[in-house]
């Protein structure tokens, strides 16, 4: 090569390292002054699934926007030791078939180190196999799900279990010292969140006095509703994906107190919940309108890039790109397989929570992450409620 | 359980009743007028809804006026389904199943379009009478609903009163007994065939219009409803558009009192069952019989 | 009509066929079953489509009409079995009927509902009656009813003394000759001979298609007499 060409190079990379040293500290604003860490040579490929069609859409677009944005975020702060980052994105349409036969396709075709997403269980399922015999690190965008992926060490989440759901609810119901509960809930996801409550309601002398059940896609829960009102509970608790039984709770006048689980928190379902989206708590991590200090710089960048607001799995899918760049950037950018895995497992504070891989549930998510919001006239605002670790 | 309890089940039932019941003689009107099961009923809901939506906040029409026009897009829906697939189909003497594969078809597309071009997105109208509601003995009810309700009975008595006192009405019911004797009597049956699926329409997308500020519509409710439609036309004995008023009804409270009674896990294992033994006690449906003498 | 063709898909059932019908005029059709009467009657009255040939009345041809505008034209036809509205009240069947021939004739309605109901007592006494629980002989009377309330100058009628007893087919005819003594003019179609030359003055006789004898005015005696020709047209 030239001499002048090796001259600019050397010039950029100095300049590169001092984008890196800045980055590092100062936040997203170099990005936005326009000053750009150059990265270069061969990329360093991570593969990512998320249902962007289906009916897991409402988690998985945001997921991938979370990707996108952390993507170029990672690169412009240098990338992995100077190589570009390369997430590749493929979409399971909702379905677990077509999740695993992306991530044949990531895994043997592309090549990647390392495996982020699904969006559903039934997906994490379908890949964790493939994933597990050819020893992928693999983080994934859904809660922990059936017993096998605790035996999987190398299967990460970076949403919390549905125990430590349940659990947010009745930490916040035990603020407000209710102490019986009525329960609306769908028979999909409410049935899994359910499942772990009930144990956990005992331990906090709560009284589940009301438990009804809706179908999933139900027009109507009216009555349902109403047998809860019946019982006279303290709060009602409403585990859904849909913005159907807050509308009815509020049209039957239920005065009580709702909390909602994370489930519901989409703007996709507040939006449809119309009036009835106030006085409605919901245990989350990432209130966008009221940022905690250190997700300011995330919900900023996210604003400008993509004009709206994130929450959660923005969130998540943002951490779960910087974790695993995080991780290479100290094992090494082509670590893979076990190398890669252990250099995963290590205490990170992210944008939507604590994590900690080496945990048992590989989430380490602590209770004490949780933020609890509050729709008040239709607009999240944060309540000042943690709950100490 | 107390009174209140019940009442509110009741006002619930009658209410998810009747909007069942709007789907369901849209859906009846259509076999009666063309023996095609239309299994794209409950889309005329979604599209007459959402144009009511566009049209009130895109548009800014004043709220009577919005509902007009997404009651008259789902009549237009209905004729050009009618003009540009059905009478195709007919003209090669197709089947009963080739023309409900045809309504699948269309059912599917739809949603899909909706989805397109306008998201995923949910959205209510504002509901009629304010959002004001009634206290009976600590049982609730909105206004809406109650403007619902009676709109529905409304519609019920508006569509007898049609099929026998208007001539319109009367052709459309002597073209689908006797296509030839209504040819021979005057009857321009192709047109009425194309009235029939304009009247499905309409009723369809009323029901959506009316269901809209209770529930919300999205590009998924149109299966929903579709569903429940069919069990009350079926209920009802299909070819008695009255008799889904009767079958919609039926099926609202049963699902209700199945909540309340039972429990909310088994309300649809009840709400069917019930169904199953009315099918077997009469056959025709409830008001099947009384539909052959022309309801 | 001259050079009548039609046929169903496939199957050309009628070959150049022509026939006239004067005004004032009964004529019948006569032939054994699947000669191709009703195939006939059907192209006449618009629910069949000819293939060739033309069928003109009153000057205006009519060939391409649909069924429901030839109460325009004066036609009207009382199809095999009648094809009533069973559901419906007798009053709903002719009511329809009615509305048409007002629309058709305007003002001078040769068959006002007061006539045709005095035509056919029974017709006034079932009026509120579903059509499908009278007998046959009754619903014969509200099939005919209506094709009169269309105000047609031509009445055309397929069969119609199949499945009645002898009492109510006399009935009937007794009816078709009132309507004769009124300039009524008739296309009968009737596979019994006998009934045919009592109402009208001459006949076409088809087979297999095509009209393969005619009988002229006057010469039905003759023709019912010699049974070479019964055997040889009639089978």
């Amino acid at each position: 090569m030239k001499f002048n060409e090796w001259e600019e190079r050397k010039k950029m990379s100095v300049s590169s390292f001092i984008a890196k040293l800045a980055g590092a500290t100062a936040l997203v604003g170099l990005s936005a002054f326009g000053v750009q860490a150059q990265t270069s040579g061969e990329p360093v490929k991570i593969g990512a699934i998320v249902s962007a069609t289906g009916a897991g859409a409402g988690l998985g677009v945001p997921e991938r926007n979370g990707l996108l944005l952390a993507e170029k975020d990672i690169n412009a702060k240098g990338g992995i030791k100077g190589r570009p980052i390369k997430i590749i994105v493929e979409d399971d349409a909702s379905n677990p078939d077509t999740a695993l036969s992306k991530a044949n396709d990531l895994i043997f075709g592309q090549k990647v180190q390392a495996l982020l997403g699904p969006s559903l269980t039934a997906s994490t399922v379908a890949v964790g196999g493939v994933t597990h015999a050819n020893k992928i690190p693999q983080i994934a965008f859904t809660g922990i799900g059936p017993a096998v992926e605790r035996e999987r060490k190398c299967l990460a989440h970076v949403l919390p279990p549905q125990r430590l759901n349940a659990t947010a609810l009745l930490e916040y119901a035990k603020n407000i010292k209710a102490a019986k509960i009525g329960v609306l809930h769908d028979a999909g996801y409410g049935n899994v969140v359910m499942a772990e409550l009930k144990p956990l309601a005992d331990k906090y002398g709560v009284k589940l006095v009301a438990v009804e059940k809706f179908e999933i896609g139900a027009t109507d829960t009216t009555t349902q509703a109403a047998k809860v009102k019946a019982a006279q509970p303290d709060a009602v608790f409403i585990i859904a994906t849909s913005a159907t039984p807050f509308r009815n709770v509020k049209q039957i006048q239920i005065a009580q107190p709702v909390i909602a689980a994370i489930g519901s928190s989409s703007y996709e379902y507040v939006n449809a919940m119309g009036p009835a989206a106030d006085n409605i708590v919901i245990p989350e991590f990432v209130v966008g309108e009221d940022p905690l200090p250190h997700q300011k710089a995330f919900v900023e960048l996210y604003r400008q890039t993509y004009n709206s607001t994130p929450k959660n799995y923005e969130a998540a899918a943002w951490d779960a790109a910087h974790i695993i760049a995080a991780a290479l950037n100290k094992a090494g950018a082509d670590a893979t397989g076990e190398k890669l895995c252990e250099a995963m497992k290590a205490p990170y504070t992210g944008v939507l929570a604590n994590y900690d891989f080496s945990a048992d549930d590989m989430t380490g998510i602590p209770i004490s992450s949780f933020v609890f919001s509050k729709l008040v006239g239709g607009k999240y605002t944060r309540t000042p409620f943690r709950v100490a670790q | 359980m107390t009174l209140s309890l019940v009442l509110q089940a009741l006002f619930a039932g009658v209410t998810n009743g009747i909007v069942y019941a709007l789907v369901g003689m849209g859906l009846s009107a259509i076999f009666k007028g063309s023996r095609v099961i239309n299994a794209m009923q409950g889309e005329f809901a979604v599209i007459g809804a959402m144009t009511t939506v566009l049209l009130l906040t895109k548009a800014g029409w004043p709220y009577a006026a919005a509902i007009a026009g997404g009651a008259v897009a789902g009549a237009l829906v209905g004729a050009f389904i009618e003009v540009a697939f059905v009478r195709y189909m007919a003209k090669k003497s197709a089947s009963e199943d080739s023309f409900l594969l045809l309504t699948i078809g269309l059912a599917l597309s739809l949603s899909a379009s909706i989805l397109y071009f306008v998201g995923r997105d949910g959205h209510l109208l504002p509901p009629l009478g304010g959002e004001g509601v009634l206290i009976v003995m600590d049982a609730v009810i909105q206004f809406h609903a109650l403007w619902l309700i009676a709109i529905g009975i409304g519609a019920t008595l508006a569509l007898r009163a049609f099929y026998h006192r208007t001539t319109i009405g009367l052709s459309m019911m002597a073209a689908s007994i006797d296509a030839d004797g209504a040819a021979t009597t005057g009857i321009n049956v192709a047109r009425m065939r194309t009235f029939t699926f304009v009247l499905g329409g309409l009723l369809g997308a009323l029901g959506g219009i009316l269901v809209t500020p209770l529930i919300g519509v999205d590009y998924q409710l149109g299966l929903n409803l579709t569903l429940k439609g069919f069990a009350a036309a079926v209920l009802g004995g299909l070819t008695n558009p009255l008799g889904a008023a009767v079958g919609g009804l039926t099926l609202g409270l049963v699902e209700s009192l199945a909540i309340i009674g039972i429990s909310s896990s088994y309300k649809d294992v009840v709400a069917f069952s019930v169904l199953i033994v009315i099918m077997i006690l009469m056959p025709q449906g409830i008001l099947g019989r009384a539909g052959r003498r022309g309801g | 009509m001259t050079s009548l063709s039609a046929g169903y898909g496939a199957l050309t059932v009628l070959r150049d066929v022509s026939l006239k019908v004067g005004d004032g005029e009964a004529v019948a059709l006569v032939g054994a079953n699947g000669a191709g009467k009703t195939t006939l009657v059907r192209a006449v009255c618009g629910l069949l489509r000819a293939r060739g040939g033309r069928i003109v009345k009153n000057g205006a041809d009519i060939t391409a009409t649909p069924a429901h505008d030839l109460a325009q034209h004066g036609l009207a036809v009382v199809l095999e079995n009648r094809r009533l509205f069973g559901e419906l009240s007798v009053r709903e069947n002719l009511i329809l009927a009615e509305t048409v021939g007002r629309k058709a004739r305007g003002a001078h309605m040769r068959f006002s509902w007061d006539e045709v109901t005095a035509l056919f007592p029974v017709v006034k006494e079932r009026m509120a009656s579903p059509v499908e629980l009278l007998s046959g002989g009754q619903q014969q009377m509200v099939a005919i009813a209506r094709a009169l309330l269309l105000q047609p100058d031509l009445l055309i009628m397929d069969e119609p003394s199949t499945g009645l007893a002898p009492k109510v087919v006399k009935d009937i005819l007794l009816v078709i000759k009132a309507l004769r003594e009124r300039g009524m003019g008739l296309l009968l179609i009737e596979q019994n001979v006998g009934i045919a030359s009592e109402i009208t003055d001459r006949a076409y006789v088809m087979s297999v298609g095509s009209i393969v004898h005619e009988i002229g005015p006057g010469e039905w005696q003759s023709f019912l007499t010699d049974e070479r020709l019964v055997k040889a047209y009639l089978g």
